[in-house]
């Protein structure tokens, strides 16, 4: 196990290296950042100075030598917009994109694998074409439009949940359902899936022929052999919830780290988007290593692969 | 027969049959017309302000078609801005997912046929662009080239190209290990070659399907990105934007906002409708499953009818068929002439007190329920055998062993079903017990051992929890008492160093092991029959033998009746008592073994065995039966074995022969078995 | 029969293939290790032995589907691995393959005349596209196929009928060796009798050479002229077929001969059999000295630290064992269909 995380964290460096890079470099191609923070009748003068300051007279190539350095010693550099340390503002907006995600996760999945099952147990009955449907609807609503009908029900005419902030508990009831309903989706219809050729299998069968339970069946031999499908399936999902996380926090005023990288691409705050997009990259890597252990921890065979 | 030719050209009419999908085709046609024709239809009406009309309501036809969803604050139609809008949609969507597909399923189909490295650097590739958001990679890429549609399509375009990548990928991965591209190469084609003419036509229906799935995400990116302000900019229109800019008027027009969000939905949800679709009408395995929700129904009505001739004797059945002509092998086989069981039962033959026999199966049918109506593939099986007896079933594949063996265990799969017969059990029918009573009687009254060991233990289980899975059940033990049983079973069928290894998992285990442990799980509460369905078909025969000889232990100990299913007559000779041989889903002769392999009373058993190549001369030519089994769908009228049978005469086609005593203790369905038995 | 031309030839073939980390330490899975081989014109060569012995893994190197590590193959003194361009092309079609699953090697998505045509496509100048249409009802009715099956698709046709067209397409390049891997294993046994019947009509007819891999001992003694037995990438015995079946001298066939359950033997008169202790070891971990000394009843301490080595001068029958079994009574008459006695 200890080798395996050895030998995926040593795997990840350099896909991280790419991301860095490539935010980097697309970063500093959108444009000047001195036509934004500068008045307009700034005189060429104090642009140079305004670059120099900031390190962009140098050569590119140099300016991302300074920032690897920099990076490894865990200096993000400075927001040009608040002059605040950029780790300080990333770090600070980081856990509330990280409880929302969180949430939605656990509900989707425990969502998923209850209706999922049932589905499953008996395929082409009504439950399962019920559940067939409504998942696949659930997949394809687009998340903006759903929050903003959830908004104009719940809020503007029921006036029953806020419509922005996080105080609260109803303040979470639609930024986690507007995340939730795309994941939830399609992970039913993966959980039944997998359910479905779980339940065919021969060791099915044997268990059946000792006299077990159906309860047994299902729950003791299918569906941990149907889990790792729908495993990997949900961290893909995991990492599209930073899709969904820019969405919702700007419509919900949610202070996370999806609005902040909106906003620092609309205002080309370098060292605050490259601090979140590495941020996340790290995040999305961790959680691509978090879903290869339990892939392990489900499965032995997946062990023993990993310890040879 | 010809279903290929079939599907190939019957796409339409499949999607006509499933409502559903069809109406999905319908919107997308619709969606795709208002794209194409859209600009023609409307002109400027979407984009021209018209500030005496502005905020109409909707649902209103007296300001023109146009207005029949109302219209926003700036007076423009809401009716005519969604059709123009459908044609920005496609206008994104289409190219982008033409162009991912494109060029991921190419590399993905290269890097999967060749392997290596190409595969690794293409999955890492794969891996790098997953791994960033792609909404997040859109908007940082649209700024450097500012929002416009083409830039839109580039980005979603790379962004999706590892989605195919790796379905392609893996689909021709798995075709690589598959024979027939080894076969392409022993031709000395290679590469794109193969490619082409292998990989492609194989891989293209999924990667399709994926194209469908795909353009949804497509779709719901770019209009996220045009209500976030960065995708498609004012003056066209998306349905995303005019989303965004309902937003603002949310509280006094709503319907700005609903209308486009609702064509959003309808259009995603009728493209992953059709892709479920295609889906399950390019996998034929599938489409037999999907099948059998509409033959359900149906099916059931010829079920009263057969369980009127089923068990019982009888005589209409017989002469039924005559002078029917032999068109009748298209229609499924008339209704089954279940032998009059009492008259020559091998129970009824082998041991005149009855009861004598641990299990008995009479006239056992089984059908298999399939779109084009039910198929019978166990056509009144009967056998009986008693404890510490070895009765082999023997017969070639497809010919209903194996269903024959589910029945009787209860684990037949939800497509197949009992139609009639009975199997009893110490003189109970198990067939007509209910779910809780047969529970009980799984493991201690009757057990099963599978061909596949592999797949048939739980491979995320320990050998030790599923040993000791049936004396939880059976008899409440505590985990570790049970625990302790289990290992005593392991080293009762000679696992080496069981207690430790009771803790391993199935894969740990060689080929032979994990057939004891299969075994030891059947025998754990000394049932009273086994079934052991090819249980050593898998295994090499120097561990065959091994396992043999632990099957004939384990019968002699525990006093089991053994069933024997198997295709191997060697096998037969060597191992078992008495032998059922079955032919087209019917016992055709039974008898002991010495018996019938020493003279056969049936044809077929004759030809079986001088099939066997150690029983002729080397080089010499084999006597063979000419032809193959039938298929199940077109079993001909009559005596199933007619069409292959050097005897056959006319009476065959007409009569369907019972199984009828030839002899002590023997019988054989065969209209030549007297003829047989005493030549 | 005369000693035979030789026309294909295999000398210290050896290969190996990565395989994760075992208990004891190695990496690499020797699937074949050292093998000679000899096939002459107009020779039925049988391969014989369990799975995981390296048998398929030995035709795969025969059809250059795999390179060797060591060793070299010579078709009429070539080694075609030398070869490239219009020379290996040239040579792929002198050896063809039939493969044992009539199910995978057929493509479902092609009729049986692409299928039996396909390597046409490769070999253009071979038939003529408006002759191959001929060629190909010709090759199916040599193969006891009807020539109105050339448009029904694998799927229509039943295990034997598949097998008959794969037997073809290995025909439609004119080969001289046919290297046939479990042809009839995934086959019912009245439709196995068929192909087998198939396969000697055709030797006869086109004088084709076969390397015949099985692993039922009753089909090879019933097509063999030599026979060659494996046993973890190794041949340990090798010889004319009625004489290795008849007197074994390696303790291994021995014992695969006397495992086989026979029809001779019915019911509770039971052979005296050579019932062998555990399974084949992994092959990447193969004992040391002579492979088989682990499961062998006559093993001493020699075997576990010498590799034995046939007899030098190339006798026709020659076994890897130190002790080899000498005309013993014993095993001598107990193959399928010999002589079984009673216990």
């Amino acid at each position: 196990m200890v080798t395996m995380l050895r030998r995926r964290a040593v795997s990840s460096v350099i896909p991280l290296l790419v991301v860095v890079l490539g935010v980097f470099f697309l970063a500093r191609l959108t444009g000047d950042p001195a036509n934004l923070y500068l008045p307009l009748s700034a005189t060429p003068e104090m642009r140079a100075e305004f670059a120099a300051r900031n390190g962009f007279d140098q050569p590119l190539i140099t300016q991302f030598g300074d920032y690897l350095a920099q990076v490894a010693h865990l200096d993000f550099g400075e927001s040009l917009r608040t002059a605040q340390p950029a780790g300080e503002a990333v770090l600070r907006a980081f856990p509330a994109t990280l409880q929302l995600a969180g949430w939605t996760m656990l509900l989707a999945i425990v969502g998923a694998v209850v209706i999922g099952s049932l589905a499953a147990y008996r395929p082409n009955s009504v439950t399962d074409r019920v559940a067939s449907f409504l998942s696949s609807t659930a997949a394809s609503v687009p998340d903006f439009w759903f929050a903003i009908m959830g908004v104009l029900v719940f809020a503007v005419t029921l006036g029953w949940l806020p419509t922005s902030g996080t105080s609260g508990a109803a303040a979470w009831v639609l930024p986690v359902a507007t995340l939730l309903i795309r994941p939830f989706g399609v992970l039913v219809q993966v959980v039944r899936g997998a359910m479905v050729s779980a339940l065919s299998a021969p060791y099915v069968k044997v268990a059946r022929a000792k006299g077990a339970r159906e309860s047994r069946v299902v729950f003791g031999h299918a569906l941990r052999n149907a889990a790792a499908p729908a495993l990997t399936v949900a961290g893909d999902l995991a990492v599209g919830l930073v899709n969904g996380a820019v969405v919702v926090e700007t419509i919900f005023g949610w202070p996370g780290i999806g609005k902040l990288m909106i906003d620092s691409v609309l205002q080309r705050d370098f060292a605050v988007l490259q601090a979140a997009v590495l941020l996340t990259a790290l995040v999305i890597f961790a959680l691509n290593i978090l879903v290869d252990v339990c892939h392990a921890l489900l499965d032995p065979r997946v062990r023993q692969r990993a310890a040879a | 027969m010809a279903q290929k030719d079939m599907s190939r050209f019957r796409w339409p009419a499949l999607l006509l049959q499933d409502r559903f999908a069809f109406a999905a085709a319908l919107v997308l046609v619709a969606v795709a017309v208002c794209a194409v024709l859209g600009p023609l239809l409307i002109g400027d009406l979407a984009t021209r302000q018209n500030l005496r009309d502005p905020g109409r309501e909707p649902f209103s036809l007296d300001h023109g078609w146009a207005f029949v969803l109302g219209s926003d604050s700036l007076g423009r139609p809401v009716a005519a801005r969604l059709i123009a809008a459908a044609g920005t949609t496609l206008s994104v969507a289409v190219p982008a997912v033409l162009c991912s597909l494109a060029v991921g399923s190419v590399w993905g189909m290269w890097a999967g046929y060749h392997g290596g490295w190409r595969e690794s650097v293409s999955l890492r590739v794969a891996d790098v662009i997953l791994s960033f958001p792609s909404l997040l990679l859109a908007v940082v890429v649209l700024y450097v080239f500012s929002p416009s549609a083409v830039g839109i399509v580039v980005v979603l375009a790379v962004a999706r190209i590892p989605v195919y990548l790796r379905t392609a990928r893996a689909e021709s991965a798995e075709l690589r290990s598959r024979l027939f591209i080894d076969a392409a190469r022993t031709f000395g084609t290679t590469g794109w070659a193969s490619i082409r003419r292998h990989v492609a036509p194989t891989v293209l229906p999924t990667l399709l399907t994926v194209a469908a799935l795909d353009f949804c995400f497509v779709m719901l990116t770019e209009s996220s990105l045009s209500f976030l302000g960065i995708g498609i900019q004012p003056p066209d229109v998306s349905w995303g934007l005019m989303v965004a800019q309902g937003r603002q008027e949310l509280q006094s027009a709503w319907w700005i906002a609903v209308f486009p969000g609702l064509a959003i939905v309808i259009t995603t949800v009728s493209a992953t409708v059709l892709a479920a679709w295609a889906r399950l009408s390019t996998d034929p395995g599938q489409r037999w499953r999907h099948g059998l929700r509409r033959g359900g129904s149906r099916l059931r009505r010829p079920r009263p009818a057969r369980g009127d001739v089923g068990p019982g004797p009888s005589p209409t059945a017989e002469s039924a068929p005559t002078g029917e002509g032999p068109d009748l092998t298209e229609t499924p086989p008339p209704p089954l002439a279940v032998s009059p069981a009492h008259a020559v039962s091998p129970a009824q033959a082998g041991a005149p007190v009855a009861g004598a026999d641990t299990l008995a199966v009479d006239g056992l049918a089984v059908d298999i329920r399939t779109p084009a109506g039910p198929v019978p593939v166990v056509r009144g099986v009967s056998f009986a055998v008693r404890s510490g007896e070895t009765l082999a079933l023997l017969g070639e594949s497809g010919c209903g062993k194996s269903m024959t063996a589910h029945a009787v265990a209860g684990l037949l799969d939800p497509a197949a079903e009992v139609v009639g017969g009975q199997a009893r059990l110490d003189g109970e029918d198990v067939l007509a017990l209910g779910p809780r009573a047969r529970r009980r009687l799984a493991g201690p009254g009757l057990s099963i051992v599978f061909q596949d060991a592999l797949s048939a233990l739980n491979p995320v289980l320990t050998v030790g929890t599923q040993l000791a899975e049936p004396f939880r059940i059976h008899e409440g033990l505590s985990r570790r008492a049970a625990r302790a049983r289990a290992i005593e079973l392991m080293e009762r069928v000679g696992i080496p160093e069981a207690s430790s290894r009771a803790g391993a998992y199935p894969h740990q285990f060689s080929g032979g092991m994990r057939q004891r442990l299969l075994i030891a799980m059947a025998v754990a509460l000394r049932p009273k029959v086994l079934l052991a369905d090819e249980p050593t078909t898998a295994l090499d025969v120097t561990v065959q033998a091994q396992i043999m000889d632990l099957l004939a232990e384990l019968r002699s100990e525990q006093r089991m009746a053994l069933v024997l299913i198997t295709h191997d007559l060697g096998l037969v000779a060597e191992h078992a008592d008495r032998v059922a041989v079955m032919y087209a889903g019917t016992v055709v002769e039974t008898g002991p073994v010495t018996e019938v392999f020493g003279r056969p009373n049936h044809p077929y058993t004759r030809g079986l065995l001088e099939s066997v190549p150690a029983e002729q001369h080397k080089g010499s030519r084999l006597d063979s039966i000419p032809g193959s089994p039938p298929d199940p769908r077109s079993v001909p009228t009559g005596c199933a074995f007619r069409t292959r049978c050097p005897m056959a005469r006319e009476v065959c086609a007409g009569h369907r022969p019972t199984l009828a005593g030839t002899g002590a203790d023997r019988a054989a369905a065969c209209h030549f078995g007297k003829e047989l038995a005493d030549a | 029969m005369p000693e035979p031309g030789t026309l294909l030839e295999a000398r210290g073939l050896t290969k190996s293939f990565a395989v994760p980390r075992t208990a004891k330490g190695s990496t690499r899975l020797r699937a074949v290790d050292g093998v000679d081989l000899r096939l002459g014109r107009g020779e039925t060569l049988g391969l014989v032995g369990e799975s995981g012995c390296g048998k398929s893994t030995l035709a795969r190197m025969l059809l250059m589907l795999e390179r060797p590590d060591e060793g070299t193959v010579r078709f009429e003194g070539v080694d075609p691995f030398t070869l490239s361009g219009a020379k290996l092309l040239a040579w792929r079609r002198k050896v063809q393959m039939v493969f044992q699953d009539p199910f995978g090697s057929l493509n479902p998505r092609l009729c049986a005349a692409d299928l039996i045509s396909e390597p046409w496509l490769t070999h253009r100048g071979l038939v003529p596209a408006p002759k191959r249409a001929a060629r190909v009802a010709e090759l199916l009715e040599m193969v006891g196929l009807r020539p109105s099956d050339a448009r029904r698709y694998p799927q229509e046709f039943s295990g034997g009928q598949r097998q008959r067209i794969g037997i073809a397409r290995a025909l439609a390049l004119e080969p001289d060796v046919v290297v046939c891997d479990e042809p009839v294993s995934a086959l019912d046994l009245s439709v196995q009798a068929q192909v087998l019947n198939l396969l000697s009509d055709l030797r006869d007819e086109l004088g084709l050479s076969y390397v015949f891999i099985s692993h039922d001992l009753s089909v090879v003694r019933h097509v063999a002229d030599r026979v060659a037995v494996m046993y973890l990438g190794r041949i340990v015995e090798s010889g004319p077929a009625e004489e290795v079946f008849d007197r074994p001298h390696h303790p291994y066939t021995a014992a695969l001969l006397s495992a086989a359950p026979s029809l001779a033997a019915t019911g509770g008169a039971k052979r005296e059999r050579i019932l062998l202790t555990g399974e084949i070891p992994s092959p990447a971990d193969p004992p040391s000295g002579c492979r088989f000394r682990t499961r062998c009843w006559r093993a001493e301490d020699v075997c576990a630290e010498a590799v034995p080595v046939p007899p030098l001068g190339e006798p026709s029958h020659t076994a890897e064992c130190h002790f080899p079994l000498e005309e013993t009574p014993a095993v001598a008459g107990s193959g399928p269909g010999g002589g079984s006695r009673s216990a």
